[in-house]
């Protein structure tokens, strides 16, 4: 088997996940969408990479996510608390 | 370069731009009305001292080259084209120079009392100087570019002083009716200049002045032009441009209004000096007229149809003044008659005779205004004999003179003129030439009389004038009783030395006089029958629509309106102003562009709507868009 | 063998994502999301990168999945329903994805010529600990250092302070 398919695996769900989050309607949403473009880069990251080091990577990568995503929600909280309402649409207050 | 060097050529001119210069810029305040007179009045009798001077010096070269010429420096420079400020002092510059300051200062010493107490005194002696310094400026050019310098600025020196009473608006727009018409025929001028000059650089001639231009206008009689011949072209648009300032048809109609102007100016500007730029214009450049025998039929038969013209409408005029501007028209009709025909040298004669006894004429009119406080309806005048008894008598001479009454000067100069026209122009011209020279004696005997002889119809007490008007009158009147005389034969052996001329003792030309006098008596005898109350009311009434017809000058300023000036009116308003200038200048370019950025500003806002999820969109468009453009 | 894992777990995955964007329902949602990680970790183990699948398993599905499920339950109104985007801007954003997913499949392409010859072993785990801790030590400690600050920027947003 080629690389292939592991390639498109990954852009596959890279693609996926960039339709929902432009297409979805509500903040955590996006923010799980953005998750799972990060974990299709990291497959991407696995398959095709030299074995170990790909693998040292991935594992960074892995940190990197956990900690975006802890910040995101924490934002994502006091955004709410903010703006009462945690549609994208409605939060226009850089309009202009 | 031929012609001896003269450097007092510009003193001539420089003397009254002096005169310009002194009155306009101290004026009334500093100058005071006694010595702003005098001082105008000195510095044209400086000019023609001078041009005496200059006169003998010509007439003591050997009479081939009887030249002098000045360059004051090198006006254009550009390239192959080049333009000097120069001037040129022949045997025509002469007689018309001498002409010019001669009549000039005598109008300056008539104005002199004349305007006194006009508040505009001092301007007044101001422009006129200006004037005499552009019409010296063109009759003494060297080059037909310096000429036409000094044909503009004779334009607007006549827009000056026909308008100078500014605060009346009829006035103003005289003038600026004069103005106007003079630049429509100085637009034709211009073409003809420029085509002359474009031709002759094709033909390799650069430059410009009257010596370079008289070899080399041969070298131009085979070349057409838009299927006309070079020369009857240029001949044709430069006549359209006399036409204009000599106020023949189809330009003439400023000359009446004219009239507006006070008295000397009408009788300096516009009988003696300004309208004869284009008879001078015409002699000039008679090489190039020579080879073009069509344009000299149209020359000659537009002066004939402004002549006759003219005199028509002469005939029931009210106005006093008026009836001489017409007058002048028909005058200078003759001239062109003669320039058409191919005797220059007649025209210039008669240049000189018409300056004499037409700036008589208006000088006596002017005198009879001021003594009637300002009355110019001859209706209202009559038996002024008796109460302005030298202004009755040199006003006689004038009148007189311009009937052709035999050995006056008219009767020279008019009589040549119609022989000519006999010979060159075939004998319907020269009827026709008969014929408006009755109705010139009908017409002056007819203003004579309404205005001088039989029962007074005003009232109040007409003063004759002081003797700063008469004397220059008188002087007038002795030239207008015997120049033609003097001038007769020494004018054409001046002008034309090379000319020899013929016979003219032939029997022929005995006959032909015999007619034209006889033409002129008989209108002087109807003119005493018809003028009587009763018959010029029979005369009326038989034909009331010819009278109403010619009593309206036929209609022509009123034609001009709808033709030309209601149109231009309204390209003017309409097309330019609310089309181009409001709508689109305004409106398109300058109030659109502003419109413009401001909508563009407003759409791209529209990007800028602080939505995460729209922005996230155009950031993911902008992605793809890249990634499509590279792989 | 590996194609057969790598297709079941891919697809598996790719059909949780595709699921998960028309899901209304947001704990739903959260569910195939779970769905989704999970099936990654499967991939791993495909990719005999055992290690990883664990760390998957424990950090995406363990941690963050419960983190997006706690904030889902505080958060009234991630409840409410939500408002359809406009349709143009929905059409919009699937042309983008779809887009840049021909480019990237266009790039890959070249890969097709490129033979995977990793057969299913063990995870080299000493291998990796030495690289983690050896080649890439210093990436490693600047991790900390990232989640050290995640963490102060999670309780900074979060606390209740006078001016926020």
């Amino acid at each position: 088997m080629s690389a292939y398919p592991l390639a498109a695996a990954a852009f596959v769900l890279f693609a996926l996940a960039a339709a929902g989050f432009l297409t979805c309607g509500s903040l955590v949403r996006m923010l799980m969408f953005l998750e799972l473009m990060l974990n299709a880069a990291n497959i991407a990251l696995v398959a095709l990479g030299p074995e170990t080091v790909s693998q040292a990577y991935a594992v960074m990568l892995f940190a990197i996510a956990a900690a975006e995503a802890g910040v995101g929600l924490a934002l994502i909280l006091a955004l709410s608390s903010v703006f009462k309402t945690l549609e994208p649409e409605n939060i226009k207050e850089l309009k202009g | 370069m031929e012609g001896n060097y003269y450097p007092l050529l510009k003193w001539i001119l420089l003397a009254p731009l002096a005169g310009f210069a002194v009155n306009g810029l101290l004026g009334r305040k500093f100058l005071g009305e006694k010595a702003g007179g005098v001082i105008g009045a000195l510095t044209i009798f400086i000019s023609f001292l001078f041009a005496a001077l200059s006169f003998s010096d010509l007439l003591n070269l050997p009479v081939e080259s009887r030249l002098l010429r000045d360059t004051l420096y090198t006006w254009i420079s550009a390239g192959t084209f080049g333009v000097d400020a120069a001037f040129r002092f022949d045997p025509l510059s002469a007689v018309m120079t001498l002409i010019v300051t001669g009549v000039s200062f005598l109008i300056h010493v008539y104005s002199i009392g004349y305007m006194k107490g006009d508040a505009g005194y001092n301007r007044y002696f101001a422009y006129l100087n200006l004037f005499v310094f552009f019409m010296l400026t063109l009759v003494l050019a060297d080059n037909p570019l310096v000429m036409f310098v000094g044909w503009e600025g004779v334009g607007l020196c006549s827009y000056l002083l026909i308008g100078f009473w500014y605060e009346d608006p009829e006035k103003a727009s005289a003038g600026k009716k004069a103005f106007i018409t003079n630049r429509v025929g100085d637009a034709g001028f211009l073409l003809g200049l420029m085509l002359l000059s474009a031709l002759l650089a094709a033909n390799g001639v650069f430059s410009m002045d009257f010596e370079t231009l008289e070899k080399s206008a041969p070298l131009l009689a085979s070349v057409r032009v838009l299927g006309i011949g070079a020369p009857t072209l240029i001949c044709l648009l430069l006549f359209f441009g006399a036409t204009g300032k000599s106020a023949q048809f189809p330009l003439y109609v400023w000359l009446p209004d004219a009239m507006a102007g006070p008295t000397p100016v009408s009788a300096l500007i516009h009988a003696a000096t300004m309208v004869t730029a284009g008879v001078y214009m015409l002699a000039r450049l008679h090489f190039l007229y020579e080879l073009a025998p069509r344009a000299m039929e149209v020359v000659m038969l537009t002066g004939c149809f402004t002549a006759f013209f003219a005199a028509v409408i002469a005939l029931l005029q009210k106005d006093i003044k008026k009836v001489l501007a017409y007058s002048t028209v028909s005058q200078l009709g003759y001239m062109f008659m003669a320039a058409g025909a191919g005797a220059f040298s007649a025209s210039v004669f008669h240049l000189a005779t018409h300056a004499f006894f037409k700036a008589l004429l208006f000088l006596g009119a002017g005198s009879v205004i001021h003594g009637m406080s300002g009355e110019q309806d001859m209706f209202k005048m009559g038996g002024l004999k008796k109460e302005m008894p030298f202004t009755f008598l040199l006003m006689a001479a004038g009148w007189l003179a311009i009937a052709g009454v035999p050995g006056l000067s008219g009767f020279y100069s008019k009589d040549l003129i119609l022989e000519k026209v006999f010979e060159h122009g075939g004998s319907f011209v020269w009827g026709a030439g008969v014929l408006t020279a009755a109705l010139t004696a009908f017409y002056t005997t007819r203003l004579f009389i309404l205005t001088f002889l039989r029962e007074k119809r005003s009232q109040g007490h007409a003063h004759e004038s002081p003797l700063s008007m008469t004397l220059p009158m008188a002087v007038l009147g002795l030239l207008a009783i015997a120049g033609g005389f003097l001038l007769k034969d020494r004018l054409f052996l001046f002008l034309e030395p090379a000319a020899a001329r013929g016979a003219e003792a032939a029997p022929e030309a005995a006959r032909l006089m015999l007619i034209s006098v006889g033409a002129g008596l008989a209108g002087i005898a109807a003119a005493f029958l018809l003028t009587l109350p009763a018959s010029a009311a029979a005369l009326k009434n038989a034909m009331p629509r010819i009278h109403s017809l010619v009593f309206h000058k036929f209609y022509v300023d009123e034609l001009y309106g709808v033709l030309v000036i209601k149109p231009l009116k309204f390209v003017a308003d309409k097309v330019m102003f609310q089309l181009v200038d409001a709508g689109l200048i305004d409106g398109l370019l300058v109030n659109g562009t502003a419109g413009a950025s401001y909508a563009a500003g407003k759409a791209l806002s529209r990007a800028q709507n602080g939505r995460l999820d729209f922005y996230a969109l155009v950031f993911t468009i902008g992605v793809a868009a890249m990634l499509f453009w590279i792989i | 063998m590996i194609a057969a894992a790598v297709y079941l777990f891919g697809g598996l995955a790719a059909l949780a994502t595709l699921l998960m964007i028309f899901q209304k329902n947001q704990v739903k949602a959260a569910m195939l999301m779970l769905a989704a990680l999970l099936s990654t970790a499967g991939l791993y183990l495909a990719l005999s990168a055992q290690l990883l699948a664990a760390l998957q398993i424990i950090l995406y599905a363990g941690a963050i999945m419960t983190l997006f499920v706690v904030a889902l339950t505080i958060l009234p109104s991630a409840w409410r329903d939500r408002p359809s985007k406009g349709r143009f801007s929905k059409v919009l954003g699937l042309a983008a994805a779809a887009v840049i997913l021909t480019e990237l499949l266009k790039v890959s392409a070249i890969l097709k010529t490129v033979p995977f010859l990793r057969e299913f072993s063990e995870t080299g785990t000493l291998d990796l600990a030495r690289a983690l801790f050896g080649r890439f030590a210093f990436q490693f400690e600047l991790l900390s250092l990232v989640i050290l600050a995640s963490i102060v920027a999670a309780v900074a947003l979060t606390s209740k302070r006078g001016a926020v």
